[in-house]
């Protein structure tokens, strides 16, 4: 166990529906159940799920979350002029009704209209844009949720909120699991930082291997440990196989395979994750096989995992920058 | 003279151990050396970046960069992080989380002796 | 030119499956020009069986301090709401280029005129010629770069540059601002979603997106017989009643879907005799109707 601070394991796939949560709530369940402190964080603002399969209907404790800002214009300032619509890099500002409209959906709340705007007509307001949820399981642990606006900008932000929330509640020998959103973007971003190692779960389709590699791309801008699980894999065995090379080849531990399982959407609708629903179905007892693995060689001894699977070919992010007045 | 920095859980000096996190970590603690190597102070200050909402990281480096330090002795910089401390100057060492800051210092001096 | 959207919510539902599916449909009697808007992890062209082609860079603005000019007041740091601009030993302002959303606000701030704009890449657009009668343009977001939004607006701009008959766009999975983008001044929004509670909750979040965007929506339930489709397709009848949304195909699980996805064949090219290639007919018809 690492000394001294949570272990915070990212559950991530790149892709969507390749089972993500699927193996982080059996996960969860599983570590509780062998004794381990667990938080349960729900890394998704936009489209949280993981409660569902917990059953969770009621949050012990809302908060609101109002770090977000968007511009208003000042009417009986404006005149006109339309200076805002043209430096708004985000396209936010529409006339509507004979008024220049700044649309809420779009607006990111940065400053530049409001720097622009020559009759200082513009100001920018806090707004509440989501919210960050803590509950408690029937099974007995907690779990850290949010949800934003449907629409709305920056959902990363409420990501990190709910990992700090998660840290706040976790002790020191805790095991933080952070099921991830699908994609690359800020969500995701958010989810790695700070994280100690990146469970991947990939679908042997061809999409599945363009987005695990784009998503283990993250993994190694953070340097983290990535091990990885093939979902769904008697879909297609030869894809399977290519999987498991770039899986050797970047040195992620390949902790094994689960079958395509009818019982996997089954549970789904009782709200329980699938090794709860169905303990003997073909899945669950693949994902048992898996957690085991997961628990002996990677959190027993989490050190020498850690060295042993850090990243071979290492990545950073590099931006690709154009200098003004230069031509590409 | 060389200002290290070593991310702590509890602020309490030499025998403290490293964190495993860096932006994260609760505490700093900053061993000042003279012109032989030898410790000169110890001195433990609140990592801001602790509490941040967000940019820990950024954070962590910048409070270290008003302390005067050269040097961040920790398991891992985030990718904001080190882009910062090397825009800055800031050296990174990477060294193990658990072990205890009067070793880790050990360490960190072997590594500035290999360099010189 | 008419723009449909084609959303869902939830990851994995089967956008676009739907979407590149229903794009060969449409072009064999209308132009169609498919913008895969999904720039976190594209897949059209996977599902297609095609290459990108025609590569051109997705840039945003990006702040070069001119130090000569600067005089130290801090104020671009101050008025930065990414935190992409920090301030050295020197007081000096430095630039963290991934965390810059590329609004200029710190442009404008400066007393001195000081900071220049210049350009950042953050990901790529591209155009294939699949037939005919469709066009695929897709966006793609470089690894690392978090800013979603621009991506999915040059790939929009970019696909509206081809448009003729009908603009389809796949707008990939959540719920955020990016999708709000790319479904605006759609006529209709095509809503994927599968027969789960998660699927039917993410129903809800999109339906709600595009209300008040004031797009009509249909919806089609993908992946109809997994786990207990009945019971939550209930629900889904009750979300879509309460959007007035009607639900006009329920596309079955099946197996030689899977195989047309890894065979990188849609199946209403490779088999367009199908009973899952029909009910894309049916769609498509249902389509024309209102274009």
């Amino acid at each position: 166990m690492v000394i001294g601070a949570p272990l915070e394991i990212v559950v991530a796939s790149g892709k969507g529906g390749t089972g993500k949560s699927t193996v982080s709530s059996s996960l969860i369940l599983y570590l509780y159940r062998k004794g381990y402190k667990i938080v349960a964080a729900d890394a998704d603002a936009e489209a949280p799920n993981l409660h569902l399969l917990f059953n969770v209907s009621s949050w012990d404790r809302v908060d609101e979350y109002s770090d977000a800002y968007i511009a208003e214009i000042d009417y009986s300032r404006c005149d006109m002029c339309g200076e805002c619509v043209n430096v708004c890099p985000f396209d936010a500002i529409k006339i509507v009704d004979g008024k220049y409209f700044i649309d809420p959906t779009i607006c990111e709340g940065c400053s530049t209209c409001s720097l622009a705007c020559p009759r200082k007509a513009i100001r920018r307001r806090r707004v509440v844009r989501g919210r960050v949820m803590v509950g408690r399981t029937e099974y007995g642990f907690p779990i850290v949720s949010a949800s934003i606006e449907p629409g709305r900008p920056n959902s990363g932000k409420l990501v990190t909120e709910v990992k700090n929330r998660a840290r706040e509640i976790a002790g020191r020998e805790s095991i933080i699991v952070l099921d991830a959103a699908a994609g690359i973007g800020c969500q995701v971003i958010s989810a790695f930082t700070g994280a100690s190692l990146a469970i991947l779960v990939a679908e042997p389709t061809p999409a599945g291997l363009s987005n695990l590699i784009r998503v283990h791309e993250i993994a190694k801008h953070f340097n983290l440990p990535s091990a990885l699980i093939i979902n769904k894999s008697d879909l297609d065995e030869d894809y399977a196989e290519k999987i498991i090379r770039y899986a050797e080849e970047e040195n992620i531990d390949f902790l094994g395979k689960i079958p395509y399982d009818n019982t996997v959407p089954l549970s789904m609708t009782y709200m329980k994750p699938v090794t709860e629903f169905s303990p003997d179905s073909p899945a669950s007892k693949a994902l048992m096989k898996i957690f085991d693995v997961v628990e002996e060689r990677i959190i027993r001894d989490f050190d020498r995992w850690r060295r042993a699977h850090k990243p071979s070919k290492p990545s950073i992010y590099r931006p690709i920058l154009i200098k003004p007045g230069e031509i590409i | 003279m060389i200002k290290i920095a070593f991310p702590t859980e509890k602020c309490e000096g030499l025998e403290d151990v490293v964190y495993t996190r860096f932006g994260r970590s609760p505490c700093f603690t900053i061993i000042t050396l003279d012109n032989e190597n030898q410790i000169k102070e110890v001195k433990n200050i609140r990592n801001p970046g602790y509490e941040a909402a967000s940019g820990a990281g950024v954070r962590s480096v910048q409070t270290l960069v008003d302390e005067g330090v050269n040097i961040i002795a920790a398991p891992a910089l985030g990718p904001n992080a080190a882009v910062i401390a090397q825009e800055m100057g800031i050296k990174h060492i990477s060294i193990p989380a658990g072990v205890k800051i009067r070793e880790a210092l050990e360490t960190v001096l072997n590594e500035i002796r290999k360099e010189a | 030119m008419k723009i449909i959207s084609v959303s869902g919510g939830k990851g994995g539902t089967g956008k676009s499956f739907v979407a590149t599916n229903l794009a060969i449909v449409l072009s064999r009697y209308r132009h169609v020009t498919l913008a895969d808007l999904d720039v976190e992890g594209p897949n059209d062209h996977l599902l297609l069986g095609v290459d990108l082609a025609e590569e051109e860079p997705i840039k945003i603005v990006n702040p070069f301090v001119k130090y000569d000019d600067c005089i130290k007041c801090g104020v671009c740091a101050n008025v930065c709401d990414t935190g992409a601009i920090v301030m050295t030993r020197e007081k000096l302002p430095f630039v963290m280029a991934r965390l810059c959303s590329g609004c200029r606000s710190c442009v404008l701030a400066c007393p001195t005129k000081a900071i220049l704009e210049g350009y950042r890449v953050i990901g790529y657009t591209y155009h294939t010629i699949v037939n005919n009668n469709l066009e695929l343009v897709t966006g793609k977001l470089r690894e690392g770069e978090e800013h979603t939004p621009p991506a999915v607006r040059e790939g929009k701009r970019r696909a509206l540059r081809y448009a003729r008959d009908v603009l389809l766009i796949d707008t990939g999975a959540g719920t955020g601002s990016h999708i709000t983008l790319a479904i605006k001044d759609s006529m209709l929004l095509i809503a994927v979603t599968e027969p789960t509670p998660l699927g039917a909750h993410d129903l809800e979040l999109i339906l709600e997106i595009a209300k008040e965007q004031n797009i009509p929506s249909w919806v089609v339930v993908n992946k109809y017989g997994i786990g207990a489709s009945e019971k939550i397709f209930e629900k889904i009848m009750s979300i879509a009643r309460g959007y007035e949304a009607e639900i006009i195909a329920k596309i079955p699980y099946h197996d030689d879907v899977a195989r047309s996805i890894v065979e990188r064949r849609p199946i209403t090219f490779k088999n367009p005799d199908h009973s899952v290639s029909k009910i894309f007919n049916d769609v498509a018809h249902k389509i024309m109707g209102v274009i």
